[in-house]
């Protein structure tokens, strides 16, 4: 009982829900004949030969998990479409399918946007064997899948070495936040929270000894209310500063009324802290990943990559009221991460069970933290998984 | 010291699990009082949304400048939307099953679609907290319970106290609950069973709208996709819990609302169990919301098959079956 499934029957808000609900309907009918693939793909366009070679024109989609206007994740997934179809005009055809939740009728999208002769498929949460088995079954059709963990021909996962930016909203945190406790509303124990808040942690230690990262895990990206109480049980318990995953901002107007500096992930949203805004995550890389992903399509070089492709996540725009030391000496530390002086994870490192993680000298590249299991000491209400 | 510490925890969880049920408090009132004359309106999840997305609407797109207008709006929204279920399913006498799974997945997905552009657009028309005045500061035990907004007092205290008034000590209470248990007797009386289940069921939805608009207008000032997020389907269960009594839904929504407010205090907290790590702690937390809901529904369903209190909690008895003057 998603409610994607039903808002299509109402207003679709693009064609291709409309063209999913089509296919929902017939597979009803055929009674989920649909899932193999092999009778709807030919019924689908005309094939070209997608095998190799250049080619001038090309067809891409982007499977959404929330709605391309979210004031968050989505939001700046579709800003990197919109980037492809400014670079490339005519040349590439896009389209997006919004709110795609997890269930049997994701991998029936996947197949309706592989039928449509689509040349890439862009996701921008990991539907894993959801989009996997799909993929498997087309291998002509390209995949790149975000925080994705299978790794084929045609899959391409794609991640943000987000761990650096966070340590450098870290040492910003532990500037401004005098008692130095750093709120973190999470969803799940997963690489992204740990890289969340390890990070912060260890930038606001390198200001501030007995700096602490406070995390509440909501279970959800997406539950204002939940995410509203999250941010009260915090805000109440004292934080000096207040940082989340979700994908939307009441946090964010409650640490403004509270007081409380406080920062975004997803995109520039200062409107929401107008005075307590300190920063966010920069995510305009996704055009350009976008955008070289479509040009290797088109050029009939695009090949898959045995490793998960990081891209950059620099800080964004200061918040009017962040003091010009605490900018000066976020941008030392960038530049000290950027020369490859500073490592964000440095052993000697335990983890907050008080295991030894990283000896002495030893450091973790981009590519083993995005496979990170553990929160480290300093950090509480999340442990290693 | 410990005192001190309890006091604190007390404060921090009661003060937050008030504000947070009263989505729950003013659903589970609507979706009583359609049930108590024999509508059962199982569209809550729709209703919340619907009286959501027009308070935003009104705010943000309309210049309403005032809370309650805001909701007054979002409660007549519910209201039209009520009235389609209430005409169908009494008018028409279409299964209220079939009709409010309807309105429940219509109603979200109308406010969804009217949403789009809307997501995560800040309200700033909201209400604010009462604050008494001097007699308490804000680290005082009772504070809990007090410098609230004035929706948490009026659904809290003047809506159970009224509702409780006219259904058990009126002549009008009374017949609404002869429609509601035998709707032939009250026909037979000279009451419209037609009339008055429309009325109430409208009203109802309206109430449930008024959850809804409290979301956006108090809670989460903002609108987003979903927002019931399953409080309707919660506010459903506190009726069975509450035996269709308005006090005892009071004390079952804020049952519900201190469950989701242990998960995010305790973890802010840093309270723990020793046998649980803190990751599978958030996702235990997560849960026991929803388990102590289904735990509190056997309760009154235990008394009935132990042969206590069987009239109070009860369902009506013409619950969900259409009336039908010659069919009787």
């Amino acid at each position: 009982m998603t409610t994607q499934k039903n808002r299509g029957l109402f207003l679709p808000p693009s064609a291709m829900v409309s063209r999913r609900e089509a296919l929902k309907m017939g597979a009803l009918g055929i009674g989920g004949l649909a899932v193999g693939g092999s009778l709807l793909a030919a019924c689908g366009d005309d094939d070209e030969d997608v095998s190799s070679g250049a080619k001038d024109k090309i067809k891409a989609n982007w499977v959404y998990i929330g709605p391309p206007d979210d004031n968050g994740w989505s939001q700046e997934h579709d800003r990197g479409r919109k980037a492809v179809v400014a670079h490339f005009g005519d040349r590439v055809e896009t389209g997006f399918t919004p709110d795609i939740g997890f269930d049997s009728s994701t991998s029936q999208v996947f197949q309706q946007l592989v039928d449509d002769g689509n040349d890439i498929i862009f996701s921008n949460t990991e539907y894993s064997q959801l989009l996997t088995d799909v993929a498997d079954a087309n291998p002509e059709t390209k995949f790149c899948e975000i925080n994705g963990h299978y790794y084929s021909d045609n899959v391409l996962p794609f991640y943000l070495a987000h761990e650096t930016t966070a340590y450098l909203l870290g040492v910003a945190a532990g500037h401004l936040a005098e008692n130095g406790r750093i709120g973190y509303i999470g969803a799940f124990p997963t690489a992204t929270t740990f890289n969340d808040v390890n990070g912060m942690l260890l930038g606001a230690r390198s200001v501030n000894p007995d700096a602490t990262v406070e995390t509440v895990l909501v279970s959800t990206f997406f539950d204002p209310q939940k995410a509203a109480q999250a941010a009260n049980a915090l805000l109440d318990t004292g934080v000096g500063f207040l940082f989340g995953v979700m994908d939307e901002p009441t946090f964010l107007q409650l640490s403004e009324e509270a007081g409380v500096w406080t920062g975004y992930w997803n995109l520039d949203f200062r409107s929401a802290a107008p005075t307590k805004y300190v920063n966010n995550f920069d995510l305009s890389e996704f055009g350009t990943f976008y955008i070289e992903q479509c040009q290797r399509v088109l050029d009939g070089t695009w090949v898959s990559q045995d490793d998960v492709w990081l891209l950059d996540t620099p800080l964004g725009a200061w918040g009017p009221n962040v003091p010009q030391d605490v900018q000066d000496a976020v941008a030392a530390e960038a530049a000290r991460i950027d020369s490859g002086e500073l490592n964000v994870y440095e052993g000697p490192l335990y983890d907050n069970e008080g295991t030894l993680r990283l000896a002495e000298g030893e450091t973790l590249s981009s590519l083993d933290a995005y496979a990170i299991t553990y929160p480290v000491e300093g950090v509480s209400g999340v442990s290693a998984v | 010291m410990i005192l001190a510490i309890i006091e604190n925890a007390f404060l921090s969880l009661v003060g937050s699990a008030i504000p947070a049920s009263t989505v729950v408090v003013l659903a589970a009132t609507g979706a009583m009082l359609g049930e108590r004359v024999g509508v059962l309106n199982l569209g809550q999840e729709g209703l919340i949304g619907i009286g959501a997305v027009y308070s935003v609407i009104a705010v943000l797109s309309w210049g309403v400048q005032s809370p309650w207008m805001a909701m007054l709006i979002g409660m007549i929204a519910a209201a039209v939307a009520g009235l389609v279920f209430a005409v169908c399913v009494v008018a028409f006498r279409a299964s209220q099953v079939l009709v409010g799974l309807a309105l429940a997945l219509g109603g979200i997905g109308l406010s969804n679609q009217l949403g789009t552009n809307r997501n995560g657009t800040l309200i700033k028309t909201l209400f604010r907290e009462v604050n008494p005045g001097g007699v308490l500061d804000n680290n005082d035990l009772m504070s809990a319970f007090l410098f609230h907004d004035p929706i948490v007092y009026i659904a809290y205290v003047g809506l159970p106290l009224v509702l409780w008034f006219v259904l058990f000590r009126t002549r009008h209470g009374m017949n609404m609950k002869a429609v509601g248990e035998n709707p032939a007797a009250a026909d037979a009386v000279g009451v419209s069973v037609t009339g008055w289940r429309i009325f109430y069921s409208v009203l109802g939805a309206s109430l449930t709208g008024a959850a809804g608009s409290y979301m956006v207008l108090a809670f989460t000032p903002s609108w987003s996709p979903d927002i019931a997020r399953g409080r309707g389907w919660v506010a459903l269960a506190v009726v069975i819990f509450a035996g269709w009594r308005p006090g005892w839904a009071v004390a079952g929504a804020l049952l519900y609302g201190s469950m989701i407010s242990l998960d995010t205090t305790a973890q802010a907290r840093g309270w723990g169990l020793p046998f649980m790590g803190a990751s599978d702690l958030s996702f235990f937390l997560s849960m026991l919301p929803y388990v102590v809901t289904l735990v509190a529904i056997l309760i009154p369903a235990g008394a009935v098959k132990l042969g206590r209190r069987v009239r109070s909690t009860a369902a009506p008895a013409a619950l969900a079956i259409p009336y039908a003057r010659e069919e009787r």
